[in-house]
């Protein structure tokens, strides 16, 4: 696999380091991550064959005394290192003025595999890159206007150890499998493109299987936004398509349902607990537990078993979701939240798999009652604000909606209105057969990025639209 | 050099021509707080790792393999140049020319205080933090981080290329919360540096608790085109993203760059570089991620392109030389893992000669943004928009009402609209730039007002 020690090698440097800690700390976990897979990037001048940017492998150290953590980490798997490391951080001071006692939980052990159909590390490089090629050559001969074309195809297979001072000693494989591919579009003096991005908790088939019909729509797509005119600005009813959902899902609401942003007093969402925001048939879940997800996982970076949590059911704020230090802090039970970009960043209460669960109106009942809206297609990105409720949202396309049709196209779109306005805006939700989710990276502020997934189904509200 | 050393005699046993190592060691403290507490303690912790690229020739293109690696023992070290030949083998590239030795200019990256005790720096910028902001009797920090890097980089490669630095960094975010009667709001602050004594938390505290409280009067704007002044903050991202972008040599081959030397690219009184030489900037170093020098390049002068921007791949594309501008874009202790590619350095835009209370007091109305939520543009249209976070109406040449929500959007540079019209971009509608200036992120640069900029609110 990678330099440096087998899974069992780990399992006894983790327990070395936790028979260290446990006799000077309240509490202590280890973990240690071991990460290989391969990232290709192709256009039209190269061919990037490099490791990901999440192949970072390397051991975390954590002990906690008197409400504050003290954490440690070293990209070597020399038993030697990790033993000082376990020393140095034993006898450390806290600086924190607030003692909190951490709840205990009841010890697991658990050793296993997310399967997958293709195992990417059973994969020859060459091969993979030779499909990086076909997709790449698919779009590029679809259509003369088509001027560049970028296919980028990454796997990261994941192998995570933990053990704690209660007794827990985990072991979880996850392969995790994407695709990219942008066709730019060119005509006259202008350029545009769409792009496609899909994968999850899966194997090679990702690009193996991926059909021609969806390369040759994407291109349309592509294509198609060199007609599209930019967005009128203002505040407008507007559909959002599954993407656009997941993203809001994910980023406008769920970021302010973080437990750590409850506990340091940042979230706008508090005086709304337990009360109603948006109509009954409105509900977010958070869900690391959900099959081929992008953000699933059998165990969070703190050992709590990942599973399905409703943040809002029925429309009613039920709860927010939680590591162990804000469990603890607000009484709560951990939700399988707590997770870190690797052993170079500190964990934090993080979303896994956020989506809005259907309902029970039709794509066509939404338009047809619009007089003058905009519809938001394929989700670009989102930003929280998780203080104050914010949101935007980039689409990279869409359509405006006039008199119960769907008009002219558009290109790159933003939308913004205050969340919990937006949420009791929403008057109508998708159907079970629209349900979609995409892949994504989440970052917590500004870094910390981690693999998540959101999605849903085409919801309608009101917010302000603008160019993207 | 043990690690430079054992690599090569690898190299040199499998008879490998053409090559380069890039070794890099890093170590980071931090501490993290939860409102005035801390919540967490970090360090150190170290990354330490190698990469090796391989060149083959091959006809008419090369072929260009990465691997990289943590240990050093010889079966780990096979194993990383294996899967770079095996790289080499399969890819294909149009061109490159490997650096050669060349004199390397002096440009100062790392401050001494880091560098001998990043611990103690984190834990006194920690305390000053912490002290200054209980000045505050409205606004209370939710949460806070500060990190210090120390990082020691060498390059070599089989022309003969022997590159050595140390650089330091360092990393403060804060959130800072005013509320009142119900009313919530916030200033979320990041910035990055090289020496502890540019964070300037003696003046920047006050500037950002004002900004917080004043947004708890805030009100969305309406919709409308204004005068706009962006603060260097907002213009951190927009401006390498898209005047960077279509700078770059790789865009011209690609066919995407909507600049041509000498046209008419911006106003006539804005001149950009790209400077890797700016003494603490972030993009500085004396040399590139591949060992060739970094330089400052013309880029826009008095509103007309001048110059785009090579690596050493692109260089040999389009038989120019490189300007050291190939880059490993990743976080500061994973850049050994990346391949090198072309990106600017630091997008310096020249300051103008107004104040920025000068500049206010010239527009009569208009809108000035110190804060988006994230501004960031596409960078093959150079379309952009976002939520506003942080800003103020202008009235009468003075801030008046504070703005939040809504958004300010547009295009940095010209481009064409699906009917042939042509949008004018917000760089050719540049109707000032201030004296001040400051570093954001890899961009240093004054304050700039643009006109006629699309405003959407309610």
């Amino acid at each position: 696999m990678i330099d440096g020690s087998s899974s069992e090698e780990a399992k006894d440097m983790l327990a070395d380091a936790i028979g260290i800690l446990e006799d000077e700390v309240e509490y202590a976990d280890a973990l240690c991550e071991r990460v290989q897979g391969v990232q290709i990037a192709k256009d039209k001048a190269e061919e990037r064959v490099s490791a990901p940017p999440t192949a970072v492998s390397g051991i975390v150290l954590r002990a906690y005394k008197l409400g504050q953590w003290r954490e440690a980490g070293t990209y070597s798997f020399s038993g030697k290192e990790v033993r000082e490391l376990a020393r140095k951080i034993a006898k450390f001071q806290p600086m924190s003025k607030t003692a909190v006692k951490l709840q205990e939980l009841k010890p697991w052990k658990l050793d296993a595999t997310l399967a997958v159909k293709i195992m990417p590390s059973e994969v020859e490089t060459e091969e993979k890159l030779e499909q990086v090629r076909r997709l790449y050559n698919s779009a590029m001969s679809c259509d003369k206007r088509i001027i560049n074309t970028t296919v980028g195809f990454a796997d990261v297979t994941s192998e995570r150890t933990f053990a704690n001072t209660e007794g827990s000693m985990l072991r979880q494989v996850i392969p995790r499998t994407s695709v990219f591919l942008m066709p730019v579009a060119r005509e006259g003096g202008k350029i545009d493109y769409d792009y496609l991005s899909t994968g999850g908790n899966a194997g090679f088939e990702v690009v193996k299987d991926l059909e021609e019909k969806i390369i040759k729509e994407t291109v349309d797509s592509s294509i198609g936004l060199l007609k599209a005119s930019a967005p009128p600005s203002g505040h407008f009813t507007v559909i959002l398509d599954p993407g656009m959902t997941g993203t809001f899902a994910h980023e406008s609401f769920g970021h302010g349902c973080e437990a750590d942003q409850i506990v340091r007093k940042r979230s706008y969402l508090v005086p709304y607990f337990g009360k109603r925001m948006g109509f009954e048939k409105l509900s977010i879940c958070d869900d690391g537990s959900v099959a081929g997800g992008n953000g699933s996982f059998l165990f969070d970076d703190e050992g709590v078993k990942s599973k399905k949590n409703y943040i809002l059911k029925n429309g009613v704020l039920k709860s927010f979701l939680h590591e162990r230090f804000s469990a603890s802090l607000m009484n709560a039970e951990p939700t399988g939240n707590g997770r870190r970009e690797s052993f170079l960043r500190k964990l934090f209460v993080r979303m896994t798999n956020t989506y809005v669960e259907p309902s029970d109106y039709s794509l066509d009942e939404m338009i047809e009652e619009i007089d003058n809206g905009v519809m938001l297609v394929h989700s670009v990105s989102g930003m929280e604000d998780p203080l104050a409720g914010g949101m935007e949202l980039k689409s990279k396309k869409g359509y405006v909606i006039e008199r119960g049709k769907v008009g002219r196209i558009l290109s790159t779109l933003t939308l913004s209105e205050k969340v919990p306005d937006f949420i009791a805006s929403i008057d109508a939700i998708g159907t079970k057969d629209q349900f979609d989710t995409e892949i994504g990276t989440c970052g917590k502020g500004y870094e910390d990025f981690i693999p998540v997934g959101d999605g849903g189904v085409f919801i309608r509200g009101r917010a302000v639209v603008g160019q993207g | 050099m043990s690690e430079m050393n054992s690599i090569k005699k690898i190299l040199r046993e499998q008879k490998i021509d053409q090559w380069d190592i890039y070794v890099e060691e890093a170590e980071q403290y931090e501490i993290q707080l939860r409102n005035f507490d801390v919540e967490a303690e970090r360090g150190p912790v170290t990354n330490s790792g190698y990469s090796v690229r391989i060149i083959k020739p091959k006809n008419k293109k090369i072929g260009i393999g990465i691997g990289t690696g943590n240990s050093l023992q010889p079966e780990h070290i096979k194993r990383c140049l294996d899967t770079a030949s095996i790289g080499a083998d399969i890819t294909e590239f149009p061109g490159y020319i490997m650096p050669k030795p060349e004199t390397f200019s002096t440009v100062k990256i790392a401050d001494h205080e880091i560098m001998s005790d990043a611990e103690s720096v984190v834990k006194d910028k920690t305390e000053q933090l912490q002290s200054l902001l209980k000045r505050s009797k409205t606004v209370l920090p939710t949460f806070g981080k500060i990190r210090a890097y120390t990082v020691s980089t060498r390059i070599n490669n089989s022309e003969g290329v022997q590159a050595e630095k140390k650089e330091t960094l360092l990393y403060i975010e804060l959130a800072l919360k005013a509320a009142r009667e119900g009313k919530l709001a916030e200033y979320w602050p990041t910035r990055t540096v090289r020496r502890a004594e540019d964070l300037q938390l003696e003046q920047q505290i006050p500037k950002w608790t004002k900004l917080a409280e004043d947004t708890l009067n805030a009100k969305a704007p309406k919709t409308m085109k204004a005068s706009v002044i962006f603060a260097p903050d907002t213009l951190g991202n927009l401006l390498p993203d898209t005047v960077g972008f279509h700078c770059l040599g790789s865009t011209v081959f690609k066919g995407v760059s909507k600049f041509n030397k000498g046209d008419q690219v911006g106003s006539s009184d804005l001149t950009v570089y790209d400077d890797g030489l700016y003494n603490y900037g972030l993009g500085s170093s004396p040399f590139d991620d591949e060992g060739t020098p970094q330089s400052r390049t013309v880029l826009i002068e008095k509103g007309l392109h001048k110059n785009f921007l090579y690596d050493a791949m692109y260089g040999a594309v389009l038989k120019a030389n490189s300007t050291g501008n190939g880059q490993r874009m990743r976080q500061i202790d994973l850049k050994y893992s990346a391949l090198p590619s072309l990106q600017p350095s630091n997008i310096v835009v020249k300051p103008g000669n107004m104040s920025l209370d000068e500049m206010l007091e010239t527009t009569k109305e208009g809108i000035y943004v110190e804060r988006f939520s994230a501004a960031q543009s596409d960078p093959l249209t150079t379309s952009f928009g976002s939520e506003i976070r942080n800003a103020y109406l202008i009235e009468k040449g003075e801030l008046s009402t504070p703005l939040k929500g809504g958004q300010i959007s547009g295009f940095l540079l010209n481009s064409q609209e699906a009917k042939g019209e042509k949008t004018i971009g917000l760089i050719n509608r540049v109707s000032g730039m201030t004296r001040e200036f400051q570093m954001a992120r890899r961009c240093i640069t004054p304050y700039i007002r643009f006109e006629s900029v699309q405003v959407s609110g309610k």
